[in-house]
């Protein structure tokens, strides 16, 4: 393991995470602000309906971050993509009282489909508002309405558009917070976590790089795809197997899980399941072409961080990783990391034969 | 693009040939019957703390070099002005590592010629490493040898990984 090499991750990891979006920082501002104005604009439209309810009958509901941001697995989206958070809005409902789950989908739906400023959408599994700039799609936030309140204590997702056929009009079982936590807790020890959250998000930023202009449809796997997969295969490589000392090697966390992912049986199933309940196939929509080009990119993701791997230079070694990871993987410069010296050697003619 | 390869000295570092590098030289192969010999000079870097040497660039033949396909010559000013160019554009830290040029045969070994001008050139020219790096590109295989101070030749052993 070289120090240099891990330090290029240490700084590439700062460069593309998303920090916490309810810490204060200037970079998520913007998209937490947004989220706290619908926040409120569901808030208002809940007040309004409750106001001619019985207060027995008054619908309650309580929100919190999903998805990447609430597994500190989200990483910044290239030029030209949009960011996203995902927000769970848990209704105080029993999902045999809504046979038709839209009904409840169209609350959150009239709620926020009041600005011009704001493209409000039907999606299957959530609602999702598009915040657009000059007619790019610059972030969206996805509301994901649950019933929270049945009769086998399980939280239910409310799937379908109102243009769906009844088949896709359904109340799917679903762990958002359980989900959270396996992934937040699947490691005790801090740098094993710390760890474990990092090659996820290299993995996803690879993804990106290596399927651009991509969407799920063509073949690019799912962030939460990607995350099942490490969740399976990565295995801690933060200490030095024979002194115990602390030794973090980012390259060899991530080689390993890719090259398990590959070992897996995942290329014959085309299966990974979501670690909770609705331990749904998440390669469900990937067709066996797909399959093949993705396992065929992750196999020269593996055959360069080998290549890596095995290079003594630092310059040459992160040149590897660059071509992999994109350019927010920075490659040494030679000059840093050589020996300077005194003067040109002197040399003369000479033969060979 | 081709793999590096790395070879182990005698004081246990590694010395290591970029990928690069190793491409421009098979190009040099002397395949066809007709193909005569190429040489150049060789340039790299003595890493910090680990002390690893890396050969990541090489010259090749100019005009004023005579290739023949048992001979090669090589002009001593064209070269050098790239030694010095390449040492004072990074920063002092690239210079001469010592010379390749190829064989036509599959696996080279020198010939008392070679031999001679590698100890001539330990002992007359001055170098930058303790030991003057020789690499002769066959028809299947790349070799290294070094001359040290002792004018004693050694060919390096490749690591494999």
């Amino acid at each position: 393991m070289n120090e240099q090499v891990q330090k290029s991750f240490k700084d590439f990891n700062d460069k593309i995470r998303i920090t916490d979006l309810d810490y204060e920082e200037e970079s998520n501002k913007i998209l937490r602000e947004k989220r706290d104005i619908l926040l409120k604009d569901i808030k208002s439209y809940f007040d309004k309906k409750n106001e001619d309810l019985d207060p027995k009958d008054h619908l309650k509901y309580k929100w919190f971050n999903q998805g990447s941001y609430a597994m500190y697995t989200g990483v910044k989206p290239l030029e030209d993509s949009d960011f996203d958070i995902d927000v769970a809005i848990v209704l105080n409902i029993n999902k045999d009282d809504y046979e038709n789950p839209t009904i409840v989908k169209k609350w959150i739906f009239e709620a926020l489909d009041t600005k011009v400023n704001r493209t409000v959408k039907w999606k299957k599994p959530c609602i999702t508002v598009q915040y657009t700039k000059a007619g790019e799609e610059r972030y969206h936030v996805d509301f994901a309405i649950y019933a929270g309140v049945n009769d086998d204590d399980k939280y239910y997702l409310a799937r379908g558009k109102e243009t769906s056929n009844t088949s896709e009009k359904r109340w799917d079982e679903s762990s958002p917070k359980e989900l959270k936590n396996k992934i937040n807790n699947k490691f005790d020890d801090a740098e094993e976590r710390k760890q474990f959250k990092r090659v996820i998000k290299y993995l996803k930023r690879w993804k990106e790089e290596k399927f651009k202009g991509e969407n799920s449809g063509t073949g690019k796997p799912t962030g939460i795809a990607l995350t099942a997969l490490a969740y399976s295969h990565f295995n801690p490589r933060i200490k030095d197997v024979f002194t115990n000392e602390i030794e973090i090697d980012d390259l060899d966390a991530l080689l390993y899980t890719v090259t398990q992912i590959l070992n897996s049986s995942i290329w014959s199933e085309i299966e990974v399941y979501l670690p909770v309940s609705p331990y749904n196939n998440l390669f469900s929509e990937m067709t066996l072409k797909q399959m093949e080009k993705f396992k065929e990119k992750l196999t020269t993701l593996k055959t360069k961080l080998e290549e890596a791997q095995g290079n003594i230079d630092p310059h040459e070694a992160t040149k590897l990783i660059n071509k992999v990871l994109g350019s927010d993987f920075i490659v040494i410069e030679k000059e840093a990391i050589s020996e300077r010296s005194s003067r040109p050697a002197i040399t003369s003619s000479g033969e060979s034969a | 693009m081709c793999k590096a390869l790395r070879f182990k000295l005698p004081n246990n570092s590694i010395l290591q040939i970029n990928g690069d590098v190793i491409k421009e030289l098979t190009t040099f192969k002397q395949i066809e019957p007709k193909s005569t010999e190429a040489g150049g000079v060789i340039l790299g870097r003595i890493l910090k703390i680990t002390n690893h040497l890396i050969i990541d660039e090489i010259t090749i033949p100019f005009q004023s070099d005579i290739r023949k396909r048992f001979y090669f010559k090589r002009n001593k000013s064209s070269h050098q002005k790239i030694v010095d160019k390449r040492w004072s554009e990074s920063d002092k830290t690239e210079n001469y590592f010592g010379e390749w040029h190829t064989h036509a045969e599959d696996n080279p070994t020198p010939s008392v010629v070679d031999k001679n001008d590698w100890k001539r050139r330990m002992k007359n020219d001055k170098l930058f490493l303790p030991f003057l790096v020789s690499i002769i590109v066959g028809r299947k295989s790349i070799v290294v040898w070094i001359t040290d101070k002792n004018e004693k030749i050694i060919k390096l052993k490749k690591i494999n990984v």
